[in-house]
């Protein structure tokens, strides 16, 4: 095996949690809010829904192929060569979503913190740190995200309670006063960080209790959701719908009014460290995924040698697809909701029927095989 | 420019040896292939990247076939 740690569900659902909330809190406002206004909170709620398919999808799967990883039953279902090619096509759109998270990264601490600061100091210090961890394995990636998980979830709370006499709930009011159809579009976005639960099927096989993984997995979408949807409320609440569409990180924005008695002010840097440990933990898991992928469709003995190649692969994707922040959240409103449908929903639903066909038509039997 | 490209170079030559003094020593050849294949690659990458190479860009691709 090439994996020889254990995590518990508890953590692989930390896992998931942290993946999905990471980089969404600080995009999935200003873009929902630009199509669904003062109801993007519902798409967000709404959002899940996919979040949920994939999931359930995720689990049946890896209920039919215990002991297997997404690379490893793709080639039990689809055949050697086929099977190895649809599992490379996963390690590309696991390098390209830890590229684009990294760019959001350092654009984020460019743009609002360190504007003199060239992008690469952010971008290398990063991956390089997401590199040693994912060399270390996945038990210390969950033990470190137990630690960083509470920090980012207490420290969102606590800024949305401190900012709560800002808050003007008038500015959510009309609900769905355009009707479900912007709502309904506004939820692709956030639908695309919900996919990310797609890397339940790289855990499942390396958690102690795989059948209780779709529990796990769903209470991390649920609070995620629930997290990001008070986000977009608090920000909306402060704002209004037209100033938080057009603001790049809203809650960035909305945490700077946050002025107690004129002592405690300037609370975006504990946003700013909680992302930092976020993305960080988003990183590691991505390119963990994406290491370990490789190695299985390559069929190595361990993943370890392909992790420093693939952090430098990140690190020149995300100069390469991305010119500015601009043309990331532009990328994440209108291509990535396809291309990620497509990953997320089409290749595993794909999956499914081909096993159904070949059991129910062909008679065929998935052995139980350990690997 | 020339000092951060020699810089770039001797990081990723660091990371080979770093990576391949211990698969040689184990005698893992699968695993040195596919290391020195990537690496080899993703260098080819990083070092066409910094001396502002015009590298191919797969999100062009996906707009340009995405309706």
């Amino acid at each position: 095996m090439l994996e020889k740690g254990k995590i518990s569900p508890r953590q692989s659902g930390e896992l998931l949690f942290i993946t999905v909330f990471a980089t969404s809190i600080l995009i999935v406002p200003a873009v929902t809010t630009s199509i669904a206004a003062q109801d993007a909170w519902l798409a967000i709620l709404l959002s899940t829904l996919p979040g949920f398919f994939l999931l359930g999808v995720l689990s049946w799967l890896g209920g039919k192929h215990p002991g297997q990883t997404l690379f490893q039953y793709a080639e039990t279902i689809l055949g050697k060569w086929p099977g190895k090619l649809f599992g490379l096509l996963y390690v590309w759109i696991m390098l390209q979503t830890a590229a684009t998270t990294t760019r959001q990264f350092s654009d984020y601490l460019s743009t609002a913190f360190m504007p003199l600061t060239p992008l690469s100091v952010f971008t290398l210090s990063l991956i390089f740190l997401s590199v040693v961890a994912v060399i270390s394995g996945l038990e210390v990636i969950a033990r470190m995200n137990e630690f960083i998980i509470l920090l980012v979830v207490a420290f969102l709370m606590l800024v949305m309670v401190l900012a709560l006499p800002n808050w003007e709930p008038a500015n959510l009011l009309p609900v769905l006063a355009h009707g479900l159809v912007p709502v309904l579009r506004a939820s692709a976005t956030p639908a695309v960080f919900m996919g990310e639960v797609l890397v339940a099927a790289v855990l499942l096989p390396y958690t102690t209790r795989p059948q209780r993984t779709f529990a796990a997995g769903a209470a991390a979408l649920l609070s995620a959701a629930f997290l990001l949807a008070a986000g977009v409320v608090a920000a909306i609440a402060i704002f209004g719908p037209a100033l938080v569409s057009v603001f790049r990180f809203p809650l960035h924005m909305f945490v700077r009014t946050i002025n107690i008695g004129d002592i405690l002010t300037r609370f975006e840097v504990i946003v700013m460290v909680t992302w930092v440990a976020g993305v960080f933990i988003k990183l590691s898991v991505f390119l963990y995924c994406a290491s370990l992928g490789l190695a299985q469709v390559l069929g190595l003995r361990q993943y370890r040698p392909v992790v420093f190649p693939l952090g430098i692969l990140v690190a020149v994707f995300c100069f390469l697809f991305f010119e500015n922040i601009v043309e990331i959240t532009e990328g994440i409103k209108s291509v990535a909701p396809k291309v990620y449908a497509i990953y997320y929903l089409v290749l595993p639903l794909l999956l499914v029927i081909i096993t159904v066909v070949r059991e129910k038509i062909f008679g065929h039997k998935f052995q139980a095989k350990r690997q | 420019m020339i000092i951060l490209l020699a810089l770039l170079l001797a990081a990723l030559f660091l990371i080979a040896i770093v990576e391949t003094a211990p698969l040689v020593r184990q005698k893992h050849w699968p695993e040195l292939a596919a290391f020195l294949f990537l690496w080899g690659l993703s260098s080819f990458l990083a070092v066409a990247q910094f001396v502002g190479v015009n590298l191919p860009n797969s999100m062009r691709f996906f707009e340009k076939i995405l309706p």
